[in-house]
């Protein structure tokens, strides 16, 4: 099952069989933008993102793709929030060696256990903070340029030139083999 | 993004979609996307399975509209209501409201001040019937300097303050002043017996009779005039109050007359 309007105008309406099929769909690939991300804890936040979502569906303008779009522009918005509040206030506890990543993997990496998953949050943390958004919205979010542009709230040729720089960024940490495991 | 997402991507981005290690870089991308949707949160599972978080569509415009348009009308009824209460709409607006209210409404708003017809609309009521009636009112301006000397004049006011040239002033006010003055009978001051204020209800001139006479309290309250019963009874209680009363005295000294000795 795909996502489509009629299931996005369900949605809007308010039936719950649909709202759940909309979850079953996006839940994946919000997951994964926010792994991408970096952030702590996404597998809560991408709950939050759809607990933000539901009330603002009847916002829902453009079927499919508007789904799309509102339900990302919610996730990078929490992502920057949490990303903020990570810098502003650093969470503060005492050395536990069990838990440090230089000697365990960490939570995240547990989770994210497959190697190729690994090289990758490795080469995305080596790109700019721009360049890592608009891949993961291009590429993970399956979101087209036009989307993606309105979500990071930049031009269309802004955004073309971050992906194009971001892939060309990827394409040669690929081929030197530049990832550390 | 398929294959040939990648494709129109990779070309997108001015680069060869057939590139092995760009495809590769993508690919790999895809392994943080989960198979399997998350578990929701006890929170968002409630909302998917129907819980009361449900989004609420929002109101039909034309019922927003109405609701506004009645709020606008309350307000504006209200409001001219007020206007047309206080005299304060126009002289033509005020006379067709008040003409209108006076054939369809249990109440009338007032005709304006400045039309012909105002003499024949009554105006608010009289507040009571202790106020003074308006040929027996002095003129303003009689009012305002009598009110002036009736406070300086109060025993309330100035307790303390008594002079011969005051007419009026308390008697216990000479208490206080001299003692060894001679007393003053207890229905008064000699030269107002409580008799004069009863016959005279405008002669508020008078000191001391600000609350004597049958008119209007300095304040600008309707006072009660005392009888001259209660006036006497008010007299003693007040020098009571003070101990070196005259009813002391009168007592002392119609003890003095029964006494064989003789003052």
């Amino acid at each position: 099952v795909e996502l489509s309007d009629e299931i996005a105008a369900a949605a809007r309406s308010g039936d719950p069989d649909a709202l759940t099929t909309v979850y079953r769909l996006m839940s994946p690939r919000v997951l994964g933008y926010l792994r991408a991300r970096g952030v702590e804890d996404p597998e809560g936040l991408t709950s939050e993102v759809f607990l933000g979502v539901i009330p603002r569906l009847h916002e829902l303008r453009g079927g499919a793709d508007g789904l799309s779009t509102l339900v990302f522009s919610i996730a990078h918005a929490r992502s920057v929030d949490e990303v903020r509040r990570r810098a502003r206030r650093p969470r503060e506890s005492a050395f536990d060696a069990a838990a440090d990543p230089r000697l365990v993997p960490s939570a995240e990496s547990r989770v994210v256990s497959h190697d190729a998953a690994r090289r990758t949050l490795d080469r995305l943390a080596r790109l700019s903070e721009e360049q890592r958004v608009v891949v993961a919205l291009r590429v993970l979010g399956d979101l087209s340029v036009e989307q993606t542009a309105e979500i990071v709230g930049k031009s269309v040729g802004a955004v073309k030139q971050l992906q194009r720089r971001g892939l060309l960024a990827l394409r040669s940490m690929v081929e030197s083999g530049e990832v550390s495991l | 993004v398929s294959g040939s997402g990648f494709d129109v991507l990779l070309a997108g981005a001015g680069l060869d979609p057939a590139d092995r290690q760009a495809l590769a870089a993508l690919e790999e991308m895809l392994t943080l996307v989960p198979d399997e949707a998350p578990r929701p949160s006890a929170e968002l599972q409630a909302v998917l399975d129907g819980g009361p978080s449900m989004p609420r569509r929002p109101g039909h415009p034309l019922r927003t509209g109405v609701v506004a348009g009645l709020l606008g009308l309350t307000a504006t009824v209200g409001i001219g209501a007020a206007a047309a209460a206080a005299d304060d709409l126009p002289p033509g607006v005020q006379r067709a409201v008040s003409v209108w209210s006076h054939r369809h409404l249990p109440f009338a708003f007032p005709m304006p001040d400045r039309s012909p017809h105002a003499a024949s609309v009554p105006r608010r009521p009289a507040p009571s019937a202790t106020t003074l009636p308006a040929p027996h009112l002095p003129p303003p301006s009689a009012v305002t300097t009598r009110r002036h000397s009736d406070v300086a004049a109060t025993p309330a006011a100035r307790p303390a303050e008594s002079s011969p040239a005051a007419p009026g002033a308390s008697p216990s006010g000479h208490h206080h002043a001299g003692g060894s003055s001679p007393t003053p009978s207890a229905t008064g001051s000699p030269s107002h017996p409580a008799g004069d204020h009863a016959q005279e209800p405008g002669s508020a001139g008078h000191g001391g009779s600000a609350a004597g006479a049958k008119g209007q309290h300095p304040t600008g309250r309707p006072v009660q005039v005392p009888s001259a019963q209660s006036k006497r009874q008010d007299t003693e209680h007040r020098a009571d109050k003070h101990g070196n009363s005259s009813g002391h005295r009168r007592m002392t000294q119609s003890r003095r007359d029964r006494s064989p000795g003789g003052p």
